[in-house]
This record gives structure tokens, C-alpha cells and sequence, in this order.
């Protein structure tokens, strides 16, 4: 029912866009920003829901919460970034769209940097002195 | 096998994890990192055992660095690094503390050995101090008695030397270390016709010292319980630590 709902608001705000692109692009551009939030929001709510299984998931396992952490900041950079590239891109502007997700990616890899150097570190005791 | 078997199951879990992460991503462009630092991750699960095996604090270190990144990010992983920072001051206090007790427990035992010796002349071995530093039963009790009220003696322990002089006159020619004692004591534990297994030396000695086993004991118990006596009431009048929390070891008596 849920998907039904999605594809139909979707059908509907095409629809709405191609008819008024003609004389008020910035309208159109309007409605497919909104019509991707609000999708986006409606996604959050069964997003919640999978990262709670994760976490009882880690949490009975004994995973340490900071990787789950790490990785659940990397999934909300990645989904931010695209979910904003792609409006911009909708937009037109493709140059500002590859530097919001060139900004996703460096911020992911900023997120790598201590893990990295923890292996380091490990790698570099286990080599004899 | 337990530690197996725990490392194996945040294997599995991190890998499951992954796998999820890897359906949840919007897009191509984005994989590639993300694969790339759950990668990371997993290689980092991997490693757990190696790293434990080298620094016993390395999930307090894993936080630190996560922390540390995470404030650079902006948002709200200051509050973790101050936790972070706050846990570390707190350890350090408590070593820092722990030193100074172990410190000045020293320093307390080597001043009552010099006046337990040149008091009483008895000659001491080592003594023992245990402190407690009870600090937050005091917090909680007031703050003006906290100040007053520092580390107090829990137990003082005085071991003896061996008394070459308080044992009896046959044995003084030859017995200046702690042997002859305790050949002494198999004796008096053993019937005389067990002493054919044990060596000449022992069963010559045997013969002289049986007889006066018995009162040769007594008079050395009389010895020690006038020396702890003195130690003690040495202690109490110079320290004011109570008699029941001295002990005094006689190495001639074990």
C-alpha cells in the first residue's frame, strides 16, 4: 500500500511538473524538491526501523557501538549527499551537484581516517623494532 | 574458547552489517567509499585480538581517536571527547594517588624500622605498611573532616630477622643462616626412629637437641611475645595504630 502511495505522489507531481515547466520552471523545480522530501521523510521512518534491528543486532553480538556508529554516520552522509546532488542536478546545476557529493566523499573518508590509523599503528608494533 | 568464539560472532555481525549498508546505499557513485571504509572496519574486527595482545586499553584508544575525528566533524562528538578526556583525567588522578600512598607507605615503614631498631634493638627484617586512602567515603561523609582525615594505617606488618642469639648456645657456633632451624623443626615432627632416612648431620644434631626441644621453643616464644609486645606498644605510643592491626613475623618461629 505504502509503494502504491510513493509511485502515485510521484506520478502526480510529473504530471504537475511537465504542465507547468512551460511557464514557471522554478515552480517545477519547486514541486520535485518538495515531492523528494517529503519521499525522503516518509523513507525515514523504515529507516529507523532497520537501524534498530542493527542495533540489537550489535548490541547482543558484542560489536563495539563505535562501528556501528562509524557506520551508520557513513549511510546518513551518503544518503544526504545524494538525496541533495540530485536535486541540484534536477535544477540543472550538475557542476554544484559533483561538489555536494565530492563533499559527501571527503566527509566519509574523514570518518576513515582514525580507523585507518589505528591499523597502522597495529601494523607497525607487530614489525619488529 | 570463549574469546573465540566472541570474536568470531563480531566478525559475523560486522560483516552482516556491511552487507545491509551495502543494499541500503542510494547510488553507484557513493559505493566505492563506503565499501572502502566498511572494509576498513572489518579489517579492524579482524585485528581486535592482535591489538589487544599489544596495549591492554585499545578499545578506550578506539573511542579516543573516534572521538577526536568526530569533534573535527562539527557536530556533536565533542561532548563525546570531553567524556573521553574526563575518563582519562580520572584514571590519571587515580594512579597519581595510588603512587603517593605507595610512596609515603614506604617512606612510614622504613621510619618505624629505624625506631622499632633503635628503640627496642631488636633486629627487623622489613616492615610492611598498608595505607588507605578512603577519599570518597569522606567526600561523602563532610568536607571540613576530608582535610583532616588523610590516608589512614590499615595494617602494619613487622617481619623479624633471625635472632642467631635467642637460639640455644650448640647450635650458635655453626647456625648463622636459617637452615639449622628448620632441620631442628623436622625433628621435633618426626619420631627419633624417622630421623635413620634423614641425613647424619641431622641425626647427630637430633640426639643432642631432643631434649631441649621443648623448652627451647618456649623460651623462644617467650622471646617473640615480649618483642611484639614492645614493637606494638612502640607503634601505638609513636604512630597511634591500634595492636590489632600489627603483626609481627618471627622467621625463627616458622
Amino acid at each position: 500500500m505504502e509503494m502504491i502511495q510513493i509511485v502515485g505522489l510521484g506520478l502526480v507531481a510529473t504530471v504537475l511538473i511537465l504542465v507547468i515547466k512551460e511557464q514557471k520552471p522554478l515552480f517545477a523545480f519547486l514541486i520535485a524538491a518538495s515531492t523528494g522530501i517529503y519521499i525522503f521523510l516518509f523513507l525515514i521512518g523504515k529507516i529507523g526501523g532497520i537501524i534498530e534491528v542493527l542495533e540489537k543486532l550489535a548490541e547482543s553480538s558484542g560489536v563495539q557501538m563505535i562501528y556501528l556508529k562509524t557506520i551508520l554516520k557513513i549511510i546518513g552522509i551518503a544518503y544526504i549527499a545524494e538525496f541533495g546532488a540530485q536535486i541540484v542536478r534536477d535544477a540543472g546545476q550538475e557542476s554544484i551537484a559533483s561538489k555536494i557529493e565530492l563533499a559527501g566523499k571527503v566527509l566519509i573518508m574523514v570518518l576513515a581516517i582514525p580507523i585507518i590509523s589505528i591499523i597502522i599503528e597495529t601494523v607497525i608494533k607487530l614489525l619488529p623494532a | 574458547m570463549n574469546f573465540l568464539g566472541e570474536w568470531l560472532k563480531e566478525i559475523i555481525v560486522v560483516v552482516l552489517i556491511a552487507v545491509f549498508i551495502d543494499l541500503l546505499l542510494p547510488n553507484r557513485s557513493m559505493e566505492r567509499y563506503v565499501k572502502f571504509v566498511v572494509s576498513l572496519l572489518i579489517l579492524l574486527t579482524l585485528l581486535s585480538p592482535v591489538m589487544r595482545l599489544f596495549s591492554s586499553d585499545a578499545k578506550q584508544k578506539i573511542e579516543t581517536a573516534f572521538a577526536d575525528s568526530w569533534g573535527n566533524l562539527g557536530n556533536s562528538g565533542t561532548k563525546a571527547s570531553t567524556e573521553v578526556i574526563l575518563r582519562q583525567g580520572e584514571q590519571l588522578r587515580k594512579q597519581h594517588e595510588q603512587e603517593a600512598l605507595q610512596w609515603a607507605g614506604e617512606e612510614a615503614a622504613r621510619q618505624m624500622k629505624g625506631q622499632i631498631e633503635r628503640e627496642t634493638g631488636l633486629a627487623v627484617e622489613r616492615v610492611t605498611v598498608t595505607l588507605t586512602g578512603g577519599k570518597p567515603s569522606e567526600e561523602t561523609r563532610s568536607n571540613e573532616k576530608a582535610e583532616e582525615i588523610g590516608p589512614s594505617i590499615k595494617t602494619v606488618e613487622v617481619v623479624m630477622k633471625q635472632m642467631g642469639n635467642s637460639g640455644n648456645e650448640q647450635r650458635s657456633g655453626e647456625a648463622s643462616g636459617i637452615k639449622p632451624v628448620q632441620k631442628v623443626k623436622v625433628d621435633v615432627s618426626s619420631p627419633p626412629e624417622g630421623s635413620g632416612t634423614q641425613t647424619i648431620e641431622a641425626m647427630s644434631k637430633s640426639e643432642t637437641g631432643i631434649s631441649e626441644q621443648s623448652e627451647d621453643s618456649l623460651e623462644k616464644q617467650q622471646v617473640h611475645a615480649l618483642a611484639e609486645g614492645q614493637i606494638e606498644d612502640l607503634l601505638y605510643r609513636e604512630w597511634g595504630i591500634s595492636r590489632e592491626s600489627v603483626t609481627v613475623v618471627d622467621v625463627n618461629r616458622e
